[in-house]
């Protein structure tokens, strides 16, 4: 039989790939064809089998090649509504350290946007305790500086925020009004009005009269939003729960062809019925113009640093009313969890549910066994951050799924100590333990409760290292290259995924992130600083970094 | 003006969505702007609908239904600012909201403020719910921050709230003001409405500033009522009494029901215009908590001017 010619469209070489498949775990080169990997292997076997003259060779200068990352979990909506915003926060999350980092941050991405008197200017992660002015920002220090604009700093709590006196006018706040019961209004010393910082219900009426951006808007910010996925190495990203108007949101997006990248929607389980009953959703398709709707995801608790996470027993600290005994709440009732499970398995569809607190673990656990505990449902619990370990073996009886947070070590692991005590604490998001009992689990950021960046959450999972530097349960720390599968093949897993992408062999999507090197090999404190270089969709480069000056 | 915005919570399944209906239904209620979590739970009574539009449902009474959306404080701002200016906001929390949280974020928004905080609890359930290793102290919590407190389904507890029940409230939310409902909670609706207008019940988290709570009782029966001894009951109601209402079947007259209201001010028995009223004898009457005797000489005095059974043969 005549050997059909061969011709690769691009030919990844002479780098380390890491394939995430056993049997060969490190490859050289990479070709690919028609959007899909054609063949992976080492150059002398590749090359000259695929290469023609319009075969572009790219040449990996020895850098490190990874599937694209698949997003565990996160709130794409996020990055959408956020890509006009300006990040201020302090290391390793922003570039912001003091009062005048932020003022210089803000004004030169204004003057980069060519930002126009009367626009707002907004800002994310504003948090005082991480910078080094030992007082909190106020309206004094942003005035000189922006006269003609409106300007909101929001707080890294999403609970409050700094504004400049234009912005205060626009939103209609008056600043010598008293807090409200249950707010907090910072004064000017030695007058009564209000210095700039706002927090909870003092921060409601602002929060209420903010601009929301308009539907074409948002449409507008898909591109930016996608790149800052990209740039990240994410080829396949979430959205869970849509927000009911995020969903038609998206099928419009998708409609005018603007996704690069693979979305997938989980529903609010409250409009599951309604989708069902109407038919107005096709659950279980694949994806239409990259999106796709996944399933449903229901929100079982709040969250642990917020003390609203459903546990058993109670915390060593007061609750966040100042209750004693405390051990959160639910955030659906048995009954409505249990309703949604049940129609979610009636109808084929996916169900991913957010439990934080060992409670809501177990509400979840009953409804599965209520609604006849089928096997092979692949159903996800996202978070599972304080899972205990009996129920790790539920996970497996029931083919459950995690999604794990191993980034909360790092942000709020001594705040988990000091109101759980070190014996619960340490079990927080148990990666090694599952991983010992065969469970398949991804890792996520739930951006943007924290920042999309793999290499971190991979950090996270491997050194397990609090802001102080407690390492927060030793024993659950586990490999860089099993820290890698949960944001790859087993994140695809999760998606159903798994026969078309989250690992690097023939037949599969040719997603790529390409890093500048090699975190299963660097110092474990050197991964979190790996940067992704390169992303590749369906072997269309989506993303390129720019040179480091 | 700031708008009164009542607050109704309490469990799944308590009957919230029917005491909002019994509340629409209420001439009092015209100009209400209604809040919900989602359309799906209200059986909004399709004969009321004048239409519908941008996420409002408009009813032919002058209220409308809009759902709270993503931001509950958002969804009261955008309330406030409909034209005409609502009269009243009625606000139904889902069954896992804790009404002194939906209260404090009510307080802050500009233009609103807290007329009440009803919560709802099903009288056949709420004691095993309150005890529930999931729900429990949930129930507990929502059932503390409740101005009022309406038993619903008493027709399923034999008419009236198990003395269990009564006490255990007595005892885990002292003060607070309890009306029972049978499966038609229409005949609370107007001292419900009496009692939101007390500005003791504000935020409803907690005993008032002055120490001082409601106690209320209901009293029922199908067995008609005789016409003079009900008058001198009436007439020996003690001053602690600030509020009687409700529905009167004279023995003499049953084929038609009266309505009954009595402040400190007034008296009045009137022939009921509204024939939907189940025909019988309910009457809840209000007394501050520390005059709690004062009620129970009224049921005394009631029972006394019931007529005589009659003989089924």
């Amino acid at each position: 039989m005549p050997e059909i010619p061969r011709s690769a469209d691009r030919i990844f070489t002479n780098g380390t790939i890491l394939t995430m498949v056993d049997a060969r775990p490190v490859a050289e080169t990479v070709c690919v064809l028609n959007g899909k990997i054609a063949a992976v292997g080492t150059a002398d076997e590749i090359v000259p089998a695929w290469r023609s003259d319009r075969s572009e060779i790219v040449d990996l200068g020895g850098r490190t090649l990874v599937p694209g990352f698949l997003d565990g979990h996160s709130h794409f909506i996020n990055a959408v509504r956020l890509a006009t915003w300006t990040n201020v926060s302090a290391p390793p999350v922003g570039p912001v350290r003091s009062i005048p980092d932020l003022v210089d941050t803000l004004k030169s991405v204004a003057a980069q946007r060519a930002t126009k008197p009367g626009d707002w200017i907004m800002a994310y992660g504003y948090d005082a305790t991480a910078m080094t002015d030992g007082r909190n920002l106020t309206r004094a220090d942003l005035d000189p500086h922006f006269p003609d604009n409106p300007v909101l700093v929001l707080h890294v709590s999403l609970h409050g925020a700094v504004l400049n006196t234009r912005g205060f006018a626009q939103t209609g706040f008056d600043l010598r009004a008293p807090a409200p019961a249950g707010g907090f209004t910072e004064r000017i010393a030695g007058s009564g009005e209000a210095a700039g910082l706002v927090m909870e219900t003092s921060f409601l009426p602002i929060f209420m009269n903010m601009p929301a951006p308009s539907a074409a808007e948002q449409l507008d910010s898909m591109d930016a939003a996608q790149q800052l996925y990209a740039s990240n190495g994410y080829t396949t990203v979430q959205d869970a729960p849509m927000e009911p108007k995020t969903r038609p949101l998206y099928h419009r997006a998708a409609d005018e062809g603007r996704f690069y990248l693979d979305v997938v929607g989980y529903v609010n389980w409250m409009e599951l019925a309604a989708l069902i009953e109407g038919r107005a959703e096709p659950f279980g398709e694949g994806y239409r113009n990259r999106f796709r709707v996944g399933g449903v995801k229901v929100i079982a608790d709040g969250s642990p640093q917020g003390k609203t996470a459903f546990w058993t027993k109670p915390l060593l600290t007061p609750g966040p009313g100042g209750e004693k005994n405390w051990r959160g709440e639910p955030n659906v009732t048995p009954e409505e969890l249990g309703n949604a499970v049940k129609l979610a398995y009636e109808r084929d569809v996916q169900v991913m549910v957010h439990c934080n607190g060992d409670a809501a673990i177990d509400m979840l656990l009953d409804a599965h066994a209520a609604a006849g505990a089928p096997a092979g449902r692949r159903t996800v619990v996202i978070h599972s951050q304080f899972v205990r370990p009996d129920q790790l073996e539920k996970y497996v009886a029931y083919d459950f799924l995690a999604s794990f947070f191993t980034n909360h070590a790092f942000f709020w692991g001594d705040v988990h100590v000091e109101n759980l005590g070190k014996e619960r604490a340490y079990f927080l998001s148990p990666t090694r333990t599952a991983s010992e009992l065969g469970i398949r689990f991804s890792n996520h950021s739930d951006f943007a409760v924290t920042p999309l960046n793999p290499m971190f959450i991979l950090w996270t999972s491997v050194a397990r290292a609090s802001r102080s530097g407690q390492v927060i349960g030793p024993s659950e720390r586990i490999s860089p290259m099993r820290g890698l599968r949960a944001l790859t093949i087993d994140a695809a897993y999760q998606y159903g995924e798994e026969r078309s992408k989250g690992s690097i062999e023939p037949g599969k999507a040719a997603d790529f992130a390409i890093l500048d090197a090699n975190p299963t090999t660097v110092e474990t404190d050197r991964i979190k600083d790996v940067r992704v270089v390169e992303t590749v969709k369906d072997g269309i480069t989506v993303f390129r970094a720019t040179e480091r000056p | 003006m700031s708008v009164p915005v009542v607050i109704l919570g309490g469990y799944l399944g308590a009957g919230k969505t029917t005491l909002l209906n019994a509340l629409l239904r209420s001439p009092q209620s015209a100009g209400s702007v209604v809040l919900l979590n989602d359309f799906g739970s209200v059986n909004v009574d399709s004969r009321n609908v004048a239409g519908s539009n941008a996420g409002a449902i408009e009813l032919t009474n002058g209220c409308a239904c809009c759902t709270i959306g993503s931001d509950l404080a958002t969804a009261l701002g955008d309330a406030v600012r409909r034209a005409p200016k609502p009269r009243r906001i009625l606000l139904e929390t889902s069954g896992v909201a804790d009404p002194a949280r939906i209260a404090l974020i009510a307080s802050a928004v500009p233009g609103v403020s807290v007329a009440a905080v009803v919560v709802v609890a099903d009288a056949q359930t709420v004691l095993e719910r309150s005890r529930d290793r999931y729900v429990g102290e949930l129930v507990r919590r929502q059932l503390r921050s409740a101005g009022a407190i309406v038993l619903t389904k008493v027709d399923l507890t034999g008419g009236s709230a198990p003395g269990a029940l009564r006490e255990w409230i007595g005892s885990e939310i002292p003060g607070v003001a309890v009306l029972e409902s049978a499966n038609d909670p229409g005949s609370i609706v107007p001292a419900l409405f009496e009692l939101d207008a007390r500005p003791r019940l504000d935020a409803g988290s907690g005993p008032a500033p002055d120490g001082r709570g409601f106690a209320s009782v209901t009293f029922r029966s199908t067995v008609p009522v005789r016409r003079d001894r009900f008058v001198e009951a009436l007439a020996a109601i003690p001053s602690d009494v600030l509020r009687a209402k409700g529905t009167v079947l004279f023995d003499d007259e049953p084929e038609r029901l009266y309505s009954l209201q009595r402040t400190d001010a007034s008296l009045s028995i009137v022939p009921c215009a509204n024939r939907r009223s189940p025909p019988e004898t309910q009457i809840v009457a209000i007394a501050p908590a520390d005059r709690e005797e004062a009620l129970s000489r009224l049921l005394e005095a009631l029972h006394q001017a019931l007529a005589p059974a009659v003989e089924v043969p």
